[in-house]
């Protein structure tokens, strides 16, 4: 018999993505992101996000079912990002995802989209280790996760107290005349530059900071000690390196995520990192984590870097996963959350 | 002709199913918030009710309304349409409530939703329950004295007694489901073709004004929310 097909709808952010997997082969992964239209405003706009889903799912739909070369009628299972997210955007991925099942009667998985991030990498790399730590960071989110194989059982190890990764990236980007989103440039500009011209704060890595937020990130204060830094440059008329300024906040980034990642890993006895997100898409991050997992002995995981940034395949894989072990679906009437704790994998109620 | 009526543009979720002029089932739930939650229960609870019929047609309120809730609204119904590879029908909700308000009045009126803000959406119609004027977003002392002075429809409407004429005899509840269904049926059987969907699609987001005078005339829609109001956002200064 053939295994399940999935179909995927992702929403929190602002990509309207559908995927289709059949087990845990990729089919499809269509993906519509309105973030030209968010650029103006330097940052994601909810209400503009929302009105982009809206007009972009359906279509998008209609892409995955033709790539993957099947009917909607095949499909055995649907699977939403149920949280975390922007609540307004949820709800066009979960008012469709409902519709769809009950109109199909098939099953309806409404998921935990950080549990997706880490899971799609089962699509490219095979079947999750028994048990791994998934570092997620993005634009919406930084977070070390403890996830085991049947990605039912995850656990948050802590998470940023401030800003997410990504916006660190988009606001430097900002103060540097760098367009939005932040993360691709900031990356380009610093290779030409020197990534220790200036030594940048590492926030939480104080041992008085390690008790109390031992894998929980904070770039608030990196942000305003960049901008700070620049600011008083101009003032005294010297001219700001931005390659040099670029570089050296990466590094600062990049060196905080690498350390507190493998931190997590050795801690808990953990030989499998697994990163995804946006910010996973970052050469220095892929570089630094890859030297460091070489010398601390873990393998490291990264998906491609369209698998990392959000996508349907990655609530798909997640959701085939889910009818592959059997799990109870959701109920028609769930709630769409915008806070979603990391223990809920798939909503019951 | 099955159809498969959903409104989602008021506090309410309304959904009805129409066979001819026969109403096959009527299901509302009264909760700002729980349009998502709530819609595909009623549907399935309807169907069944209606006895499991072949739908032919998906009509769905547009609003103008509260944003969420337009969404949820038209996203379900896009979904169905999609599922079951039927058209997917979008209806002006205050065409629908007026349609139904224009069998007792006989002569010019008008029909409000809330907007927040103290802002309404409202429209203006003729005897016959066709639009003459809107939709648009105004506070109610925003509006002409004689457009003022017309009876009013809507709850919004009899917020505001003082200024619009409004009695609380004259108002109806909220956009109903019964009422999008019956007004899809009758220019669906009167032959009226749904309107352009690229043409409708840019007037979504960016609206400038333009979308009243575009859709007059125009009763069948493309099932996207009338926003009515472009996106409240600002760009950075720096
Ligand atoms: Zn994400």
């Amino acid at each position: 018999m053939n295994e399940p097909l999935i179909l995927g709808i992702e929403t929190s952010c602002d990509e309207t993505g559908i995927g289709i997997v059949r087990g845990s082969t990729l089919l499809a992964d269509a993906v519509a992101s309105s973030v030209e239209e968010h650029a103006r405003f330097g940052g994601v706009v909810p209400e503009v996000a929302s009105r982009a889903h809206v007009e972009a799912m359906i279509p998008t739909i209609q892409r995955a079912c033709s790539d993957a070369g099947v009917s909607l009628r095949d499909v055995d299972a649907i699977a939403v990002t149920g949280g975390p997210g922007l609540v307004g955007a949820l709800l066009i991925g979960t008012a469709t995802a409902k519709a769809l099942a009950s109109a199909l009667t098939i099953p309806l998985y409404a998921v935990n989209h950080l549990a997706g991030h880490v899971v799609v990498d089962e699509l490219e790399h095979g079947p999750l280790p028994q048990i791994a730590v998934g570092m997620l960071v993005s634009g919406g989110h930084s977070s070390l996760l403890l996830i085991h194989d049947d990605a039912e059982d995850v656990t948050s190890l802590g998470a940023t107290i401030d800003d997410a990764a990504g916006e660190a990236f988009d606001k430097i980007a900002r103060v540097l005349g760098l367009p939005f989103p932040g993360g691709p440039w900031i990356d380009k500009s610093a290779m030409e530059g020197n990534r220790n011209a200036i030594v940048f704060p590492r926030g939480l890595t104080s041992s008085k900071d390690q008790l109390e937020h031992q894998y929980d990130f904070s770039f608030s204060g990196l942000k305003t000690a960049v901008a700070r830094w620049v600011t008083q440059q101009q003032a005294a008329g010297h001219v700001v390196s931005v390659p040099d300024v670029a570089a050296s906040f990466q590094e600062a980034v990049v060196d905080v995520l690498t350390k507190k990642a493998i931190a997590a890993c050795l801690d808990h006895g953990v030989e499998h990192l697994i990163l995804g997100g946006g910010v996973a898409a970052n050469s220095r991050l892929r570089v630094m984590a890859q030297e460091r997992c070489d010398a601390a002995g873990i393998q490291l995981r990264v998906p491609s870097p369209k698998l990392c940034t959000d996508n349907g395949a990655m609530i798909a894989a997640l959701g085939s996963k889910l009818v592959r072990q059997g799990v109870a679906p959701s109920p028609l009437n769930f709630p769409t959350l915008s806070v979603l704790p990391m223990s809920t994998v798939v909503m019951h109620q | 002709m099955v159809i498969l009526a959903m409104d989602t543009s008021s506090p309410a979720t309304s959904v009805a199913v129409l066979h001819g002029d026969v109403l096959l089932a009527h299901e509302v739930h009264v909760d700002a918030r729980s349009h998502a939650e709530v819609l595909a229960v009623l549907v399935q609870r309807a169907l069944k009710v209606a006895g499991e019929p072949d739908v032919s047609a998906i009509a769905v309120g547009v609003g103008p309304g509260a944003y969420t809730g337009l969404r949820v609204g038209v996203s379900s119904a896009q979904a169905y349409g999609l599922a079951w590879n039927i058209p997917v029908i979008g209806v002006c909700s205050l065409d629908a409530m007026a349609r139904a308000a224009a069998e007792s009045v006989g002569g010019s009126f008008a029909c409000a939703i809330d907007a927040r803000r103290k802002e309404m959406y409202w429209a203006q119609y003729d005897a016959d329950g066709q639009r003459r004027a809107g939709p648009h977003v105004n506070r109610p002392g925003e509006i002409a004295a004689e457009i003022r002075q017309l009876p009013w429809f809507g709850d919004i409407a009899a917020s505001y007694l003082e200024l619009l004429h409004a009695s609380a005899a004259d108002t109806v509840a909220y956009p109903d489901a019964r009422d999008i269904a019956r007004f899809a049926l009758h220019y669906l059987q009167a032959g009226e073709i749904i309107a352009d969907a690229p043409a409708e699609l840019s007037l979504h987001g960016h609206d400038d004004g333009t979308t009243a005078s575009a859709l007059l005339g125009q009763h069948l829609l493309s099932p996207y929310p009338l926003y009515v109001r472009r996106p409240d956002a600002a760009e950075p200064t720096k």
